[in-house]
């Protein structure tokens, strides 16, 4: 177990590596330049321009800028926003959070309702329910993800006016609310992005489960539980649901990339202060320092995310800790 | 079931027939090459799956057999039938702004079946033309992605050591960040109005994936009983490689080829989302629920219409790669 | 025990008070809160370096300059502005002006304002590695000293009339006494930048970057006491989810609304209106006078003064400008946005003439003589190419509608719509045709002479236009201290360089704001709407939910 965890931490670190290495050189080798001016305001500088590049330090050769910033990285600092001058983690620290609550709780939901849905259908297989579930979940997997955001709003926020469509809390009268207050009114923000993300997440999960839970049932462990004349309630749910589980647990580690991907739309939609947000933000004004730094704490957080399902799969089941 | 193969070509005459006299705007119009690649890779996909399954005309008809494949054929065949033949049945040119005046933001009605977007053109149009974007862009690529992604597979999986060390870790690096990551850096930072170009960064940014499922292939065909014989027999490595290995391969991928797509189509509309996909003019049905986004309050169907054309498709190209699975390589089909 | 207790009291004494709401409501009329829906947050509220719009309304609230405009504008002479943290100012001579400082202005820390701040924040704004935007604007002062504790004098190094504006307008001043104790290098990224202290209004409350930036009214301002308690500018980036928090009256103002559309959507709900002013901006087709491949050799085509002025006449500029704009857009007349106090609706124009365009096409000789459509000349067609920013989608459109409008007097305007590399690669360098262009305007005329004067090629004038002529007008223009003379000069200018179309001037839209009819007293000063917010106010009988809210 040990010697598993130490041998994908390695790994981690090897590829953390690479993806800081790539990140760096295709964003400070792209054409055009973070302080370009601006066309339609006059006065534009070329010693202004030349002087900030200074101040970042990219006057320097491009080999001598990447070894000071793995030095950097190393050592904890991911650089200065070429935007506010402020310290990347600071930035990236404020934002975490966010992203962090929305994410997590749409994984949650995600496999909630995606476990509950795929696991009716194996025991229900065939029947109306089943083949309607199986239109219903593909058709989520479907959908763009930013494009279901947009009918959400168009239905809650704009029609019915229930949801607030943007933002994390209610601006203005936030801070007078009780704490209740505050706390069902971060709930009610927290409702139709989480849902996006959840629901669209489900569709794949829900035909996870289903497939996973139908491969189960036809091991011969069920069969011969059945002929012992255990009810159909607990074959399927103290037998086969639980060996079901263990090939959804490795679609935690595939998800996360999935969710964070969708979570850079989600945020767009919804007015989401989170790295989502940020990345495009970053990306438009080219603040290459913000940048690089989301591509490695994705990553980390992607890694640490295959790790703990490495670590959950081989504590379900003992033969994985044995296989090289 | 044979009937069912008259479907497509019934409609495709229909067309024909119906816009008889414009048939020659589809030659002459700008785009041919596009709408011939889109053509080109369609029946280059179904020829392979044709050839796979050919010789047992029963098992196509099998395959065919679950009514939701019935649909989802017929869906996906209506919607490339109108992507490639867009110039006869559009109607309008997608970029023509009608009537800049007094037909900005109509409401679908019999002259605009889906309405008219902010500078009056015809939607209808649009979401053809869209069409043929969004599936040249996922088809080639995929394509693109799966011919790097089994090579790379095939490489790893077959030499093993350092190159399968160095191949995989690459890999997971590439898995490790999310994809519109990788396409927003390299699209808004090294800026691109061009459509190959694009199609190029999706393709070299979609074969990790494919790769690590090619591996795992190959490392388990390399130990099976034929292999081990072909190898006693003295064949030659690279004989192996592309008599035994590769044939046993090829399902796999093409079930993998036919869900990418649609992942494509979902990526791409994504990025055109956020301002970094396809550029005006062309139309992709990501930029036009791009351009309606803009104006959700105002006209919601700009945005609906394309959204509901990629959840068809999508969904049509999932279930029939569901199908193939199920078809090509029934062992695994329990699993996703 | 007790001791153990005291603090589980306390705490059971905030959270009840918590419970019943954190502060008492707010009553009488100085309670209004506005919310205003704003694509970006703030970069960085450091006024050296703040650049966007985003920043600088903000920053405004909070920082105070020596004077500001007046509603006018004006910027020329010593009478134009109003004081904000100098109470009076006079000349001594003619390259000397002398500040007196307000005696009841204080920093937010509730130390006074000093000479020493004025002369501190010059320092740090022409400091090169700060490299401050607005930094070129203040390169004729060549010193500030502090006389005494409340007087400060500007030293210039040329004789010109906008003296004053440029010492007084450009900086906000900064708290020395906070700030000069900090290395440059550390003051660009300071813990000031984000908190900042100030002598305005407005002071900061809190910021959660990416989610809104709040101020609180400082109720003992110096000038008077601002009208709303609360202003709060919460970060929406897409556009149309930002006009649905208006709409639905979660928030409460929305500007930069361009088209006519989205000003119907805001008519559309009642308890909004529509407020309508001048933009600094005009948008014109420029003529590349040099050739695109080889910019030592002038342009085949545009070197023709004649055929310039014939494309003029041909572009329909009102059609153009209701189909992008509706009504919100006036025409440009000249490299004149109707911010500037020189505009006029008398200033010089070509006007729309497709007959006299065809006219002057047929004398030079250009005709159709294929019967492609296209007009040539000795082999060589009258065709070109018009660049323009794809990322702007009005321009976009614009240029459809123009190359239709040339194409029906035979000329062939192929539209290149560039992405911001290959724009950046080609405009300054002059390596166009025609480019498609949209100036910000700032306040002062004299930015004029740096796009369109022989000093502006290699800068801001990127089509390379150079008449001697007009340019020793405009330079007599901007040297002169009568205004009237300064306005007969500029027209003089003006009318020549219209003349010889270095470019099409196509139009000058409006800008819009869409704001909540609870709010009294809303002016609004065009080159920079929130510039008198302060002294927006909401009564008490119209007040909703957040104007009682206490926080």
């Amino acid at each position: 177990m040990g010697r598993l965890i130490g041998r994908k931490l390695f790994q981690a670190l090897v590829v953390m590596l690479l993806v800081t290495t790539s990140t760096f050189f295709l964003i400070h080798i792209a054409p055009g330049d973070p302080f370009m001016p601006d066309l339609s305001v006059s006065g534009v500088s070329a010693e202004r321009t030349d002087q900030i590049r200074r101040n970042f330090g990219l006057d320097r050769p491009i080999y001598v800028q990447y070894g000071a910033y793995l030095k950097n990285v190393a050592s904890g600092n991911l650089g200065l926003s070429f935007r506010s001058y402020r310290p990347v983690s600071e930035i990236i620290i404020e934002r975490l959070p966010n992203t962090i609550v929305l994410t997590s709780l749409a994984l949650i939901m995600d496999f909630a309702i995606g476990i509950l849905i795929g696991t009716w259908q194996a025991w229900k297989r065939g029947s109306a329910g089943d083949r309607f579930l199986t239109v219903a979940t593909l058709t989520l997997h479907s959908t763009p993800v930013f494009w279901f955001g947009f009918m959400l709003i168009l239905a809650f926020s704009v029609s019915l006016r229930i949801l607030p469509g943007s933002g994390v809390v209610t601006i203005g009268i936030y801070d007078s609310l009780t704490p209740l207050g505050q706390l069902w009114d971060r709930i009610k923000h927290l409702i139709l992005p989480v849902s996006t993300l959840a629901l669209i997440g489900a569709g794949s999960t829900a035909r996870f489960q289903r497939a996973a839970m139908l491969d189960t049932l036809s091991q011969d462990f069920i069969k011969s539980a059945r002929a012992r004349g255990l009810s159909e309630c607990t074959v399927i749910f103290r037998h086969a649901l639980r060996n079901s589980l263990l090939p959804t647990i490795t679609l935690l580690g595939l998800s996360l990339p999935v969710l964070l991907s969708g979570s850079v739309l989600v945020e767009t939609v919804f007015s989401w202060p989170g790295i989502g947000a940020l990345t495009v933000d970053s990306v438009q004004s080219r603040d290459y320092m913000v940048v690089t730094a989301i591509g490695l704490v994705s990553a980390v957080m992607v890694l640490a995310g295959n790790l703990v399902a490495d670590i959950l799969y081989s504590v379900a089941d003992p033969r994985a800790r044995r296989k090289p | 079931m044979r009937s069912f193969r008259w479907v497509p070509v019934t409609l495709f005459v229909l067309f024909v027939v119906v816009r008889a006299g414009r048939i020659g705007d589809l030659l002459s119009t700008g785009t041919f090459v596009e709408q011939t690649l889109v053509a080109l890779t369609f029946t280059l996909l179904a020829a392979i799956i044709w050839l796979t399954i050919t010789p047992w005309p029963e098992v196509l008809s099998k395959f065919f057999k679950p009514f939701d494949v019935r649909i989802a054929s017929l869906v996906l065949g209506a919607i490339m039938i109108l992507a490639v033949f867009a110039p006869i049945a559009s109607g309008h040119h997608p970029n023509t702004q009608l009537d800049l005046v007094n037909g900005q933001l109509l409401p679908p009605s019999l002259a605009h079946p889906f309405g008219t977007d902010f500078v009056s053109r015809d939607l209808w149009s649009r979401v053809l033309f869209g069409a043929r974007v969004s599936l040249m862009i996922g088809v080639l690529a995929v394509t693109m992605a799966i011919t790097i992604g089994t090579m790379v597979g095939m490489a790893a999986g077959y030499f093993g050591g350092w190159v399968e060390l160095v191949l995989m870790r690459l890999v997971d690096a590439g898995l490790s960040i999310p994809r519109v990551f990788w396409l927003l850096v390299i699209v808004s930072l090294w800026g691109t109005t061009d459509i190959y170009v694009l199609i190029l960064i999706i393709g070299l940014t979609g074969w990790f994936s494919t790769s690590r499922l090619v591996r795992a292939e190959v490392l388990r065909i390399r130990e099976e009983d034929f292999v081990v014989a072909a190898r006693g027999l003295g064949i030659s490595e690279a004989g192996i490689v592309i008599r035994q290995i590769l044939p046993n391969v090829v399902p796999p991928i093409i079930v993998n080829a036919t869900l990418g797509i649609g992942q494509v189509i979902l990526v791409e509309a994504g990025l055109s989302f956020l301002g970094f996909g396809v550029q005006p003019p062309w139309p992709s049905w990501g930029t036009i629920i791009q351009d309606g986004s803009a104006r959700i309050i105002a006209a919601p169907w700009i945005v609906t219409v394309p959204g509901v054309a990629i959840a068809l498709t999508v969904v049509s190209l999932a279930i029939l790669g569901d199908r193939l699975q199920t078809t090509l390589n029934p062992r695994d089909s329990a699993q996703f | 025990m007790i001791k153990i207790l005291q603090p589980l009291g306390a705490i059971a004494l905030t959270t009840t008070f918590a419970a019943c709401g954190s502060g008492s409501d707010c009553t009488g009329d100085y309670c209004g809160t506005i919310i205003i829906a704003q694509g970006a947050d703030a970069e960085s509220l450091f006024p050296p370096t703040m650049q966007a719009v985003s920043s600088t309304a903000i920053g405004d609230m909070i920082y105070l300059r020596l004077a500001d405009l007046s509603d006018d504008l004006n910027t020329v002479g010593d009478g134009g502005l109003v004081p904000q943290l100098a109470s009076s100012w006079t000349r001594l001579d003619e390259s000397h002006l002398r500040f007196t400082l307000d005696n009841r202005a204080i920093w937010q820390d509730g130390q006074p304002v000093t000479a020493a701040d004025v002369a501190f924040t010059y320092s740090v704004y022409t400091d090169t590695i700060v490299a401050a935007p607005l930094a070129a604007n203040l390169d004729k002062i060549s010193n500030v000293v502090a006389i005494d504790e409340r007087t400060v004098e500007f030293e210039f190094t040329t004789v010109y009339p906008e003296q004053l504006f440029d010492a007084a307008y450009h900086m906000r001043i900064l708290p020395a006494h906070l700030m000069d104790s900090i290395e440059t290098t550390e003051l660009l990224g300071h813990e000031l930048t984000r908190n900042p202290v100030g002598t305005g209004p407005y002071r900061l409350h809190q910021w959660l970057p990416g989610q809104f930036i709040e101020l609180h009214a400082d109720t003992s301002f110096f000038l008077g006491r601002p009208g709303l308690r609360r202003i709060i500018w919460q970060v929406t980036p897409d556009y149309e989810s930002a006009l649905a928090l208006v709409v639905s009256e979660q928030a409460d103002l929305i500007d930069n609304m361009r088209t006519p559309r989205h000003i119907e959507q805001a008519n559309s709900a009642a308890q909004l209106r529509a407020v309508e002013f001048a933009s600094g901006g005009y948008a014109y087709l420029q003529f590349g006078l040099r050739d695109a491949e080889d910019p030592s050799r002038p342009h085949a085509l545009f070197q023709d003064r004649t055929l310039r002025r014939a494309l003029s006449m041909a572009v329909d500029r009102e059609t153009t400008m209701r189909a992008v704009y509706g009504d919100f857009s006036t025409i440009a007349v000249a490299p004149v946005s109707p911010l500037l106090s020189i505009w006029g609706p008398d200033l010089p124009r070509i006007d729309y003439n497709r007959d006299r365009a065809v006219e002057l096409l047929e004398g030079l000789g250009w005709r159709d003589s294929d019967g492609d459509g296209v007009r040539d000349r000795n082999g060589m067609p009258l065709s070109f190419q018009l660049a323009y920013p794809a990322s702007d989608p009005n321009r976009t459109s614009a240029a459809v509608i123009i190359q239709d409008q040339l194409r029906q007097v035979g000329v062939d305007a192929q539209l290149a719509g560039l992405e911001l590399n290959s724009l950046l690669a080609t405009i300054p360098t002059g390596k166009f045709d025609v480019y498609f262009g949209f100036y910000g305007q700032d306040p002062t005329p004299s930015s004029i002479r740096g796009n369109w004067g022989t000093v502006g090629i290699g800068g801001g004038n990127f089509g390379s236009y150079s008449n001697p002529r007009v340019d020793d007008l405009m330079d007599r223009a901007i040297a002169t201290f009568d205004p009237e003379e300064s306005r007969s000069l500029w027209y003089q200018a003006l009318e020549e360089m219209v003349a010889d179309a270095p470019a099409i001037f196509l139009y000058s839209p409006k800008s819009v704001l869409a704001v909540h009819r609870r709010f009294e007293n809303v002016t609004v000063r065009p080159d920079q709407w929130a510039a008198t917010m302060w002294t927006w106010q909401v009564p008490e009988t119209r007040m909703i939910d957040r104007d009682k809210a206490g926080s």
